[in-house]
């Protein structure tokens, strides 16, 4: 455990420039994403969030507060797919934990998740949102999301050991994905169609969740919660047994 | 009690041809072929603490993945690895260090990834610094780092992180030879302290020094172990039974420069010790040596100069000999003829050296520009072949110990 904290803070340092200012930029992205995207949505007049609908917030709070939790998912994922890859140089040295290096990513990930919720809660506030005790659901809710993001690391990290195309293919994956989970668009928009899909998406219950106690204020619906839950722990289930299938031989496949 | 046990380890490696081939070489799922390679087999032993075993062998031969075994970066495929303590390696000379953070921030990384508190990292920092000689650069990103500064700097480490097992593999040879004289010292000190050493070189005087046993490694079987002497020993013979001498036309470093013979007057051959042709000559220390260069002047040259030299492979120039140095002159060359070089008791201890011999201009000039009448940089291999009483090093001369006692002294 003190080594993991020890990878997520070396990951954090490193992952801009190698530069104590790199850790810097661990706070300024988020703020800048979250900032950017509210001063769009937020001031120009236009963008309505509820098609139609009456709804708590503008485009841009109601976007904002999907895209925390999918920042989280996206950037762990992404950056664990190729985490074997990328210290092998360690791995071929050190007899570690190999899951220690995908579930790195994913806690300076986490950290970086924790800084834009605060950043968020604050802006939230001073635009004159109350804060309610519904904020204190985050942390269950970041459970369900932490089980995903840390299942799909460790499985695409393994898969990517098997073949190098996978890491790639996780990154395009991310755009359809993107889309295809509830963040720029509440639910209701999405057409009856397409709807079994959506459902299908572990993430799109966390990400729903996320918005209903920070933004429109009721507690989230516990049935896409707890699949997003049951996958999650699949996921790192299955993870966990790619990692015992493919660790004897990690080092010298990379 | 063993520090280190080794029983019955075996290793098999997956070789897969073109392994990162692409989707379109081989197609998404399916794997590449796959063929078995072992590069251990059956390797048994153990290391009392406080121990050092050397293992030497050609490249290739099983070293590297034996240590990476015992560190436990690789599994073995069969047997098992007992290591007691805390086992330090340096498998590879970037010893697992970050190229972008600076020499002290890995430093910090590499000791608490080996499991070390950052306050005794923190404690041992200048140490560390002094121990690697890199002040000047250690708050530099390592990637400004040469290869030999990062051996230094892993090495240092390593050796600070009180490990109970120190595993290195080959790293110090690349350090240069100041450093690996106090990487020794190092190693040494560690031992007293009951530090368990295993380390696998090409150096092979370094080994001798350091470990108590050494282990020849040939295609993954052990061939040899015992002591220093009998394996170093056992090492050679198989080196030049294997007819492993430096193969013939085996660049060389620090020759002569490349010349462009003018071919007035042309070497039209060369025998040595009655061979004509002499691409590989064997000489016992200490016995003759004669050199023949026949010749073939095409117009009238009153300036040749003669030169004969050994090199060793590695580019030290070990001797030479010239026609103006031993003050013969040829006077005017014409037509064919043969210049001769005889040692009565060639002294050089054993080894393989490349001779190189020429026909200059002049002694100097010609030399350093590379007009050269005619010149055959690597003309054959003198291997040279010593007895123990001849004496260690490069160059042996008669010699006699002797011992008085008493009155007589």
């Amino acid at each position: 455990m003190r080594l993991l904290s020890h990878l997520v803070w070396w990951d954090m340092v490193s992952l801009y420039f190698g530069s104590w200012a790199g850790l810097l930029w661990n706070f300024v992205l988020p703020a800048v994403v979250i900032l950017a995207y509210l001063a769009i949505f937020e001031l120009t007049p236009g963008f309505r969030f509820g098609g139609g609908r009456e709804v708590v917030g503008g485009f841009g709070i109601n976007l904002v507060a999907g895209l925390i939790p999918w920042m989280l998912f996206q950037e762990g994922v992404s950056r664990a797919s190729s985490a074997f890859i990328d210290n092998r140089h360690v791995l071929s040295q050190i007899p570690l934990p190999a899951p220690l290096f995908p579930l790195a990513n994913v806690g300076s990930a986490l950290v970086r998740h924790v800084v834009a919720l605060g950043l968020f809660a604050a802006i939230l506030i001073w635009s004159g949102l109350t804060p309610t005790k519904l904020w204190l659901m985050v942390p269950v809710l970041a459970v369900p999301l932490l089980l995903l993001t840390a299942g799909c690391a460790l499985v695409f990290a393994c898969l990517t050991v098997l073949s190098r195309d996978v890491a790639p293919t996780v990154g395009v994956a991310m755009l359809p994905l993107f889309f295809g989970t509830p963040i720029i668009y509440p639910t209701y928009m999405v057409p009856e169609t397409l709807r079994m899909l959506m459902d299908l998406n572990p993430l799109s219950g966390v990400v729903v969740a996320y918005r209903d106690v920070l933004i429109t204020g009721r507690m989230p619906m516990p049935g896409p919660v707890l699949y997003s839950f049951g996958v999650g722990a699949l996921l790192v289930l299955l993870g966990v047994v790619l990692v015992r299938r493919i660790g004897p031989e990690l080092a010298e496949r990379l | 009690m063993s520090a280190v046990v080794v029983r019955n380890v075996s290793k098999r490696f997956a070789v897969r041809r073109d392994p990162h081939g692409g989707v379109r070489k081989r197609g998404f799922f399916s794997s590449p072929p796959v063929e078995d390679f072992w590069a251990l087999r059956d390797i048994d032993f153990t290391v009392p603490p406080g121990g050092a075993l050397g293992i030497v062998g050609a490249n290739g031969s099983g070293k590297s993945t034996l240590l990476q075994i015992v560190a436990g970066v690789l599994a073995p495929t069969t047997g098992r690895v007992e290591a007691t303590g805390r086992v330090i390696s340096i498998l590879n000379p970037t010893a697992g260090f970050h190229p972008d953070l600076s020499g002290r921030a890995n430093v910090r990384m590499l000791g608490s990834l080996f499991g070390l508190d950052s306050k005794t990292i923190e404690g041992r920092m200048d140490a560390i610094i002094s121990f690697s000689g890199l002040d000047d650069y250690i708050d530099q990103a390592l990637r400004t780092y040469s290869a030999g500064m990062m051996i230094r700097l892993g090495f240092a480490t390593a050796s600070h992180l009180s490990p109970d097992v120190l595993v290195v593999d080959e790293v110090l040879s690349a350090g240069d030879l100041a450093f690996q004289r106090r990487s020794v010292g190092m190693a040494r000190q560690l031992r007293e302290q009951g530090c368990t050493v295993l380390v696998s070189t090409h150096a092979l005087g370094d080994l001798a020094t350091l470990c108590d046993r050494l282990m020849l490694l040939e295609q993954g079987a052990v061939q040899a172990e015992g002591s220093a002497d009998e394996v170093v020993a056992a090492y050679m013979q198989r080196i030049d039974a294997a007819g492993g001498k430096i193969a013939a036309g085996h660049p060389m470093i620090g020759s002569a420069r490349p010349t462009s013979p003018t071919k007035d007057v042309e070497l039209t051959s060369i025998v040595v010790n009655g061979q004509a042709s002499p691409d590989h000559i064997t000489v016992h220390t200490g016995e003759p040596l004669h050199v023949e260069l026949h010749y073939e002047a095409r117009q009238p040259v009153d300036d040749a100069v003669f030169r004969v030299q050994l090199f060793r492979n590695d580019g030290l120039f070990v001797h030479g000999q010239n026609t103006v140095r031993a003050g013969l002159d040829l006077g005017v060359l014409q037509g064919s003829g043969v210049v001769r070089l005889d040692y009565p008791a060639f002294g050089l201890l054993g080894g393989d050296y490349y001779l190189s011999v020429g026909v200059w201009p002049d002694e100097y000039r010609s030399y350093t520009t590379g007009e050269a009448y005619d010149h055959r940089p690597s003309v054959g291999i003198v291997h040279m072949v010593d007895q123990r009483s001849d004496g260690a090093g490069v160059a042996g001369f008669p010699a006699r110990w002797a011992h008085d006692t008493g009155a007589n002294a």
